[in-house]
């Protein structure tokens, strides 16, 4: 069951060497990157992206130096000849990470934001991708006009890949649904979306865009990124917050609206999380609080063990996401 | 601990100031940013007590530093109120004011060589010596010397100065003490714990003169005059002695009489009025009696009777001519009458009995009489009188045991500095942490 990604100081292995507060205070995205694939390699045992969009294709004798891996070994039983299986592209993985670059995503002030959490994790993704000679591209929204990077594997594509993103700023508002769609346009076969964002924008429209996303055949992972502080409002007594996308302001009185506010924010959760389970997708919540290796491993990790992974049956998949189906999406937030 | 300000505690009253600020100030709703407004309800306003203070733990910093500083204001000092006067009270100052103003050089030369001279009248009469100034300087802890010829003036610096001084207190004069030198009045201004020392100078020989007495007698009114001389002046001593000049006996130190007639009113008033005059100098008479007969009803009080040389001639005069009156240019009044009746020498005079001047004047007359009979003079030089012992003696008082603290002040070296350097050091403190509170309030509100 896909669920959230929390972690307490006493559960940090010694391998998390990159806290959240390092990562605010890293401005070496690469070394991010790095470090943070590092401290996966000690949990993550085999890589979840390997061997995923490679297609059997044929039977050849074997020769010699060939992998033993591919030999079949089923048809020499049968035969008492050695033949290596042939796979399309099978190291070949396009993976387009698709960023959150809304003004949502800058919060909270002090320590690490979400962005900040996004990027290093989308960093860390890239690398590892590219490790693995997977193709790795990146869409997001700069200024309101698209970053777009198109998967390609080569070094030099990585390195402007993790540049483009450390100049990366969130501002404004942005269409969840619409860079979806456009990412996995982009995508020239069958491929692996990665959305990192808090998803708060167009719900609804979110959900169908995943859906067609699902329908194409394309591999998408939802990871939401939510700050401990913003599951509960952060204040006491009465304050008015500001909107940070909209600017609309609003006066709440913590001991009021506390209660109602946990209980919309929980509910939203378990929708998000619901509808990519229901459509297939992977899904994981990572707060900022936890080290990036560890909230990496523990997704790739259970990605790996097949738990809410891709390709997994309906029936796993819809056990998965035991939430209750919240399809509305209105709000309780007084109009 | 003492506080050398303690009307700086009035400050405490702008205490109230930084209070009002706090409870009154407004500042602008701080706005909190958020993600998202989805989830966030609108809730009804509460009415925010106005009575809430903003800041509590700024105000009480800004409280701090300003009590910090009206406790400086105050100047404390770490005064060891016991201890300190303890020390004070063990110690002397003494300011000695020596007058120099003399009728005679030898009243200079005694202060030049003279040694001290024991008398009758003790200790206190002896001979002011330049080694007793010195003894009177070395034997206080501090002192000051006053070299003045009017004393009586003098009094008001010398006081001023023992004022500052942490230590018990004297004031020594050293004088003649002529009259007229000090009264009660001059040593009323002198503080009840500065202590009065009188140290007399010799003024001169002592003649060795017995007592002397005589008596003059003029129809019913009889003078008696009683001199004593000592060694340093001469006492006379005016007495009344007859059956018909008012009730009363004893001894008078005046003598009113009328030529011809017995005015009991009159003697009365002149008796008063003697009664209230010193005791007059004469210098030692000569063989011959002398009276003097007061004008009970002068046209004017000739204070300021010349002496001489008129009055020496006019007596010379007398020694030919028995009789002599000088009158005055309206006719009505008599400078001087003096008249010779047998051997008794009468002078008649509006100058009271007890003005020195009519000791002086008796004195030149004797002397023109004896010069004018060819004897030899068997007086000494006329003395002013001088201001008696027992008086000097009833204003003497030592220092009082208990010092009050001098006023000084804040930083006078002879007391030392008081803390308010250290506690305006605390104000400075105070106030870069209430400017660092201040910043992060405000970084905190926005």
């Amino acid at each position: 069951m896909a669920g959230p990604v929390t972690g307490q100081a006493r559960d940090r292995r010694p391998d998390d060497v990159l806290t959240p507060e390092a990562v605010a205070a890293l401005d070496d995205l690469e070394l991010a990157a790095r470090v943070v694939v590092e401290g996966l390699r000690a949990g993550v045992q085999r890589s979840p992206f390997h061997g995923v969009g490679a297609e059997f294709e044929q039977h050849r004798p074997y020769r010699l130096g060939d992998d033993l891996r591919h030999v079949d070994w089923k048809a020499y039983g049968r035969s008492d000849r050695l033949y290596t299986r042939q796979f399309r592209e099978a190291t070949n993985l396009s993976v387009m990470l698709v960023l959150d670059t809304s003004a949502s995503m800058d919060w909270p002030r002090e320590g690490v934001t979400k962005f900040r959490m996004a990027v290093v994790i989308a960093a860390a993704l890239a690398w590892l991708v590219a490790g693995q000679g997977n193709a790795v591209g990146l869409f997001a929204m700069d200024g309101g006009r698209p970053a777009y990077l198109p998967p390609r594997t080569s070094r030099v594509h990585l390195r402007a890949l993790l540049a483009r993103l450390a100049r990366l700023a969130p501002a404004g508002t942005w269409r969840p649904d619409v860079a979806i769609q456009r990412a996995a346009d982009r995508l020239a076969r069958r491929g692996m979306l990665v959305v990192l964002s808090d998803f708060y924008d167009a719900e609804a429209e979110t959900r169908r865009a995943l859906r067609q996303v699902a329908h194409r055949g394309h591999d998408a992972t939802l990871l939401q990124l939510l700050a401990p502080a913003e599951r509960a409002l952060p204040f006491i007594g009465q304050r008015e917050v500001r909107d940070l996308e909209t600017g609309e302001r609003r006066v709440v009185d913590a001991a009021v609206a506390g209660t109602a506010y946990r209980t919309a924010v929980d509910a939203f959760v378990a929708r998000t999380r619901h509808a990519a389970l229901s459509a297939g997708m992977d899904y994981a919540l990572i707060a900022t609080d936890v080290p990036p290796s560890r909230a990496l491993r523990d997704w790739l990790v259970r990605r790996g063990a097949g738990l809410g992974a891709p390709g997994a049956s309906a029936a796993s998949a819809a056990s998965a996401a035991a939430a209750p189906d919240a399809a509305s999406s209105a709000s309780p937030a007084a109009g | 601990m003492t506080w050398r300000n303690p009307w700086a505690w009035l400050g405490l009253a702008t205490l109230v100031l930084p209070v009002l600020v706090h409870l009154f100030s407004r500042r602008e709703p701080r706005v909190e940013p958020f993600p998202s407004l989805r989830f966030v309800p609108a809730s009804p306003l509460r009415p925010t007590p106005r009575t809430r203070l903003a800041d509590p733990w700024l105000l009480a910093l800004r409280l701090l530093l300003l009590a910090t500083a009206v406790a400086a204001l105050a100047q404390p000092s770490r005064d060891d109120a016991s201890a300190a006067r303890a020390v004070a009270a063990s110690r002397l100052a003494r300011a000695i004011v020596v007058d120099t103003s003399g009728a005679a050089p030898r009243a200079d030369a005694d202060l030049r060589a003279a040694p001290d001279r024991p008398s009758a009248e003790g200790a206190d009469r002896a001979a002011a010596s330049p080694a007793t100034v010195t003894a009177l300087a070395d034997s206080a802890d501090t002192h000051v010397l006053i070299r003045t010829a009017d004393p009586a003036a003098a009094l008001e610096g010398a006081v001023a100065w023992l004022a500052t001084q942490d230590a018990r207190r004297e004031l020594v004069l050293v004088s003649t003490f002529r009259r007229g030198t000090l009264d009660s009045a001059a040593l009323a201004a002198v503080p009840a714990e500065v202590g009065l020392r009188f140290v007399p100078r010799d003024a001169g020989a002592d003649t060795g003169a017995p007592v002397v007495a005589w008596t003059a007698r003029r129809d019913d009114a009889v003078l008696s005059v009683e001199a004593r001389a000592d060694s340093d002046r001469t006492l006379a001593t005016w007495r009344r002695v007859g059956r018909d000049v008012g009730a009363g006996a004893g001894d008078d130190p005046a003598l009113v009489v009328r030529a011809g007639a017995a005015d009991s009113a009159a003697v009365a008033a002149a008796r008063g009025a003697a009664l209230a005059t010193r005791p007059v100098a004469l210098a030692t008479p000569s063989r011959a009696p002398l009276a003097i007969v007061h004008d009970t009803a002068p046209a004017a009080p000739a204070r300021d009777q010349p002496l001489a040389p008129w009055m020496s001639e006019a007596l010379v005069r007398l020694a030919r001519d028995p009789l002599l009156a000088e009158r005055a240019a309206d006719g009505a009044s008599s400078r001087l009458v003096a008249a010779r009746r047998g051997d008794t020498l009468l002078l008649r005079t509006p100058v009271p009995s007890g003005d020195p001047q009519l000791a002086a004047l008796a004195a030149a007359a004797l002397a023109a009489r004896d010069a004018a009979l060819g004897a030899a003079p068997d007086h000494g030089a006329m003395e002013p009188a001088r201001i008696a012992p027992a008086q000097l003696a009833a204003w003497s008082r030592p220092p009082a045991a208990e010092v009050r603290p001098p006023a000084t002040t804040a930083d006078d070296p002879l007391v030392g500095p008081s803390g308010a350097r250290w506690g305006w050091l605390a104000v400075l403190a105070l106030l870069g942490v209430e400017a660092l509170a201040r910043r992060r309030s405000a970084a905190a509100a926005r």
